[in-house]
């Protein structure tokens, strides 16, 4: 197999440049990931980040043939040609496929991501009827990747001020919780011109997420409620 | 709805969008079923107040959907503050400008 | 070690990824939509004109049959048939009809496909 890599050492500098691998799979080699520690163990320098090698930790998000995805969950049988290999797009890059997510997980914690009750806790926990908990799925799954945001031009046009998919989707996870009494908060946070309405529904996201999501369902469901709250 | 939240333009975007798409459908509608307007006819219908309010509504909405659309392109691919405050205004401007355009067009017709 | 100063690379090469089809409907929303309010002067002229004498209203109508008068009508039917199709999207997606993966995929085609043959069929309707 042919690989084509992206290589950026920032102890050299100069400019990324692509660099070019051969490799014979071998037995057991199934997955993407599976074909880069072989490469690396010829290549130390190559360098990714990676860790639970089953698609729940969303440490290898990289750009594979032009489509944003988990390096560990994508199979190499269905890799044809030239395996072309990049860092996240928008993201920048620390070192060939490692990039940096500070700002990503700035957007993370803007959003609030935890529960906000400060009733007093009752005894054994907050519940929820079973359809209450159903609003949940879809939203709880998400493992920060990147790979959404990453994949969402409007991101890569403001990445700074447009939160982003995977934040949104996350803000729009705690406005769904019915044990959740900051809604009307959470919701004024969002309705501004760059943090969730720079989103054009161009729906990127949806199409690369490992773990099958919809982040512009959940941010058409927030404009929704924005629509609603303000009625 | 906050003063200058996101929620407001969405809307206008929408709602405009709406009343466009219904009145396009009803000028195809018309075009497709009427006979082919001469000169005569098309200025009498146009002299017509309901006509004219119903021109001026129609244009009203196309430059506001075309304000907000334009708007999110120039936040979209705009960085620099200045650069982009001075487009948002020049649209602003040409905008104001046909809509004034088409108030003397339509007062001027009998 | 890292050089003082430096900064980080960004990869974001737009010829180096490959965008699915609901993306291409969104930047041809976006084209068609920008090409359309650069038509709107020329709209409200053509309006004035219409209105003001026989011979102007003629002049009008068969501005559409010179050469550039038909690219210009080319491009502002496919703009408009485009821009309609995928705003009609847009605003049952609002509304959660067509949010589904496979669904929106298949309305995007219907948009992208849609402006194209809605454009030549409007072409033809306003034959010279």
């Amino acid at each position: 197999m042919r690989f084509s890599i992206y290589r950026y050492d920032p102890g050299q500098g100069g400019k990324p440049a692509m660099q070019d691998y051969e490799l014979e799979p071998e037995h057991g080699d199934r997955m993407l990931l599976d074909a880069l520690v072989r490469l690396k163990a010829s290549d130390d320098s190559l360098s990714f980040r990676r860790s639970c090698r089953e698609g729940v930790c969303g440490s290898d998000a990289m750009n594979i043939n032009g489509r944003n995805g988990l390096a560990c969950i994508t199979p190499l049988a269905g890799l044809k040609g030239t395996v072309v290999l990049r860092p996240l797009p928008g993201f920048p890059v620390i070192r060939d496929l490692i990039v940096d997510m500070e700002q990503f997980f700035a957007h993370y914690h803007a959003v609030k991501p935890y529960l906000i009750n400060d009733e007093p806790p009752p005894e054994r926990e907050r519940r929820q009827s079973p359809e209450q908990r159903a609003e949940l799925d879809g939203l709880w799954e998400c493992i920060l990747c990147g790979c959404c945001s990453g994949f969402c031009p409007s991101y890569w046009w403001n990445p700074d001020k447009f939160l982003g998919p995977a934040a949104l989707l996350q803000g729009y996870r705690f406005i769904a919780d019915s044990r959740d009494t900051a809604t009307a908060e959470r919701l004024e946070f969002l309705d501004d011109v760059y943090r969730l309405y720079r989103c054009r529904s161009i729906m990127n996201c949806t199409e690369v997420c490992p773990k099958g999501l919809s982040p512009s369902r959940a941010i058409e469901k927030i404009r929704l409620k924005l629509l609603r709250h303000s009625l | 709805m906050r003063l200058l939240g996101g929620l407001r333009p969405w809307v206008i975007q929408r709602l405009s969008a709406l009343f466009v798409l219904g009145c396009f459908a009803v000028l195809a509608a018309c075009l497709a079923i009427g006979p082919p307007l001469s000169f005569a006819a098309w200025r009498a219908w146009m002299s017509e107040p309901g006509a004219k309010v119903a021109a001026f509504l129609l244009f009203s909405s196309l430059f506001l959907h075309a304000w907000i659309g334009l708007r999110d392109v120039l936040l979209d691919y705009v960085q620099p503050l200045p650069l982009r405050a001075l487009l948002f205004v020049a649209i602003a401007l040409g905008l104001v400008s046909l809509e004034g355009w088409v108030v003397v067009i339509l007062a001027g017709v009998h | 070690m890292r050089l003082s100063g430096a900064r980080r690379p960004v990869f974001l090469n737009l010829f180096k990824i490959r965008f699915p089809i609901g993306a291409i409907a969104s930047i041809g929303h976006r084209l068609a939509g920008v090409a359309l309010a650069a038509a709107l002067p020329f709209l409200v002229a053509a309006f004035e004109r219409s209105l003001n004498s026989e011979q102007a209203y003629r002049q009008a109508l068969a501005a559409w049959r010179s050469p550039a008068g038909r690219l210009a009508a080319l491009l502002l039917c496919w703009a408009l048939a485009h821009h309609l199709l995928a705003g009609v999207r847009h605003l049952l997606m609002d509304v959660d009809i067509g949010s589904s993966l496979p669904t929106a995929r298949k309305t995007a085609w219907i948009v992208v496909a849609g402006g194209v043959v809605a454009a030549a069929g409007l072409l033809w309707v306003l034959r010279p």
